[in-house]
């Protein structure tokens, strides 16, 4: 499966490629008032995005970083815990190894941005 | 004042008493470990083992008992932080953390905790009447008192309530 690796919060989460237009490696460049915190829309701590990446809907989600968009083989998914599955929101779908450690796989079309003013 | 054996029998008979009703102190096998400054036990019957916690994956949305997910021998965990549910203050990740890791309904969970100590036999102590009347903390835990350790009481997790809560709280 194709993926983007982005890193937020200090933490890397993958996006699915298929929901990926484009790759910004500079913010800067974008329209600031275009861009959405992927870091707020999770709850997490947010940071100035240094880089964003355009999903298919046009929306541009700023990010700390933008890794590879590589093939990652099917085995390297994971259902999430039941526990956590409970729990998690509904576009947390899954957990991706990448370079042995965990990250959570987002479904972008079912995450809902949040407006710069909250 | 004159010694009054009367008064030293009758309390002997009221404790002998005391301790009849209660039964016999029920001794079990446990896991001590640390939350913060204060030692506590789990049964070890309800331990399946004890690993180092090198990495938890946070997961964003999830409440604050469940830290998110860590990868144990190729299948993923759950990691709690059980602190909360049982009206203790929250712990944090460190390096010297540990996962005590027990069974709820099938599935592996492991409990985040600062320190592990040791194996140890104990024997359940009566409440006292100058324990507080906490409810939630009596059902929570109660004391046990080591029994190769002298005079040495810690508080054993009641494994039922805290799976409970664990369940009804996520």
């Amino acid at each position: 499966m194709r993926i983007l690796d982005v890193m937020i919060a200090a933490q890397r989460v993958v996006i699915p490629g298929e929901q990926i237009e484009q790759v910004y490696r500079n913010a800067q460049a974008q329209p600031a008032e275009q861009i959405q915190s992927l870091a707020a829309a999770l709850g997490w701590e947010v940071a100035p995005p240094r880089a964003a990446f355009a999903q298919h809907k046009s929306l541009i989600w700023g990010v700390e970083a933008v890794g590879q968009v590589v093939d990652l083989p099917l085995t390297h998914f994971y259902r999430l815990p039941r526990l956590l599955l409970q729990a998690a929101p509904p576009y947390v779908w899954a957990l991706a190894r990448l370079d042995n450690a965990l990250c959570p796989v987002l479904n972008l079309d079912i995450l809902r941005p949040i407006a710069p003013d909250g | 004042m004159t010694f009054d054996s009367e008064t030293y029998l009758s309390a002997a008979e009221t404790a002998r008493q005391t301790q009849d009703e209660a039964g016999p102190a029920v001794q079990i096998t446990v896991l001590t470990f640390v939350w913060g400054q204060d030692w506590y036990a789990l049964p070890l019957s309800a331990v399946s083992e004890v690993i180092e916690l090198e990495r938890v994956t946070p997961i964003p949305g999830l409440p604050a008992h469940l830290l998110g997910a860590t990868n144990h021998r190729g299948e993923v965990m759950a990691v709690v932080d059980a602190r909360p549910l049982l009206a203790l203050l929250p712990g944090s990740v460190n390096a010297n953390s540990y996962l005590v890791v027990i069974n709820v309904e099938e599935e592996l969970v492991g409990l985040l905790v600062d320190q592990v100590g040791d194996i140890h036999d104990v024997a359940q102590v009566p409440p006292t009447e100058d324990d507080p009347h906490d409810h939630n903390h009596a059902t929570a835990f109660s004391k046990v008192m080591m029994l190769d350790v002298e005079a040495q009481t810690l508080s054993l997790v009641n494994i039922t309530y805290l799976v409970e809560k664990i369940l009804t709280a996520t």
